[in-house]
């Protein structure tokens, strides 16, 4: 099915039931028209008709808000880096170090004992805890800067 | 060109990481039976950031889902630097290095008869030994009785690299796509571990195909440096498939359309 035309996609905007099986497969597939579509609906509710009254609605004070503070709580919540996410970031670090060498050739390079390798997984392990923590750190920055 | 930067910049800074990680680890534990020369620290750190740019490019792709309006422009236009860097660093200036470094000991013509191990090196040496076919159970170890397999396995195999830097490129922004819904943290070590996963999975298959103790007289070296490559095109194909199948359900799941793009806030690794 080709890409559909901006009548359709304000159409659509208005009310997605109208989409037929085939529109929705395309929709599935094309992120372009998904995009499109989601800027629509959003458009749709500007296009009320000639001479309609546009409702108001009495906003409870503070709401925008008390709004924006729980989306920061429950990012922070998901930010979090819990002691669990650091062992698995410790395990992958110290993996990728030690990959790095076996396919760099340096593994079986002469002189080398499993203490050294040891270390330096350990190294690579403490470095990728540290990245984790920072990064961790920067999300909850992130997600404070909401309030 | 600032996009590209940005793009770019995760490659230069796992590589660069990496790198200094095997440089300090083989200063201090590889036993060395000489001291070693400017030519050779040129030569072992852009051989060894040529080898680990490829790896690095799927940290790119993660970052390409922050720049999903140019994705495609700037994943080609990236990965097509990262795998010519690559492959300027492991075939032109490390075997140039090395060679310079046994022309300055004047020891050239014995360790390197052929010339410097580059591609137009790897061609005369195929001509060469296409010339004068060396006998089977030669050692591998000396340029002149390499068999011809070897060699064009030598000469692939690089080439083999760049492709692979396009689609861990590529790798790497689908598993970002995938793994978007994650906590992050989770999302962090996932895509972590998908692009470990996958280098190591790919490297695998490299270091079986080009085995030296494979009968390099029948076994063909383009296939063996090419076949590896499926490793990551079988993966991306996968991880397609998984993403369309989300979508899908999404989609039809969800009135609202629930596919929409992230925000930057919640992306990076």
């Amino acid at each position: 099915m080709p890409c559909l035309d901006l009548d359709e996609l304000l159409v659509l905007g208005r009310d997605h039931r109208l989409a037929g099986p085939d529109v929705r497969e395309h929709l599935g597939t094309c992120d372009t028209c998904k995009l499109d579509l989601i800027i629509m609906t959003g458009l749709s509710s500007l296009y009320l008709p000639e001479g309609s009254v546009v409702p108001q609605t009495q906003v409870p004070p503070g709401l925008n808000r008390r709004a924006l503070a729980r989306i920061a709580r429950r990012r922070v919540r998901r930010a979090d880096v819990r002691p669990a996410d650091n062992l698995v970031a410790v395990a992958i670090g110290a993996a990728t170090v030690l990959a790095a060498v076996f396919v760099t050739g340096t593994v079986s390079a002469p002189g080398v004992t499993s203490t050294e390798l040891a270390l330096l997984a350990a190294a690579g392990g403490m470095a990728a805890a540290w990245m984790q923590s920072k990064a961790g750190k920067r999300d909850v920055a992130q997600a404070l800067e909401l309030i | 060109m600032k996009s590209m930067r940005v793009v770019l910049k995760p490659t230069l800074q796992w590589t660069g990481v990496v790198v200094c990680a095997i440089v300090v680890f083989h200063t201090l534990a590889v036993a060395q039976p000489r001291p070693w020369s400017g030519w050779d620290w040129l030569s072992h750190v852009s051989g060894r950031a040529g080898l680990i740019i490829p790896f690095a490019a799927f940290a790119s792709g993660i970052v390409l889902l922050r720049k999903w309006r140019q994705r495609v422009r700037l994943a080609w236009m990236a990965g097509l630097i990262a795998a010519v860097t690559a492959y300027t660093l492991s075939e032109f200036v490390s075997p140039l290095a090395d060679y310079a470094e046994y022309a300055s000991a004047e020891e050239a013509f014995e360790t390197r008869p052929l010339g410097p191990r580059t591609p137009f090196g790897k061609l005369r040496q195929l001509r060469f030994v296409e010339a004068n076919p060396p006998a089977g159970g030669s050692p591998l170890s000396s340029d002149a009785s390499t068999p011809p397999n070897r060699v064009r396995l030598l000469l692939h195999l690089p080439l083999a690299m760049g492709v692979f830097t396009l689609l861990n490129m590529l790798l790497g922004l689908l598993s970002a796509e995938l793994t978007r819904a994650l906590r992050p943290p989770s999302r962090r070590n996932a895509r972590f571990a998908i692009g470990l996963a996958g280098g190591l999975a790919y490297f695998a298959a490299g270091y079986f195909a080009s085995h030296p103790e494979r009968d390099w007289f029948n076994v063909s070296g383009i296939l063996a440096a090419w076949l590896p490559v499926a490793v990551p095109l079988i993966q991306a194909a996968a991880f397609a498939g998984l993403i369309l199948i989300r979508y899908r359900e999404g989609f039809l799941g969800d009135p609202a359309l629930s596919g929409t793009r992230p925000s930057p806030a919640h992306e990076g690794i």
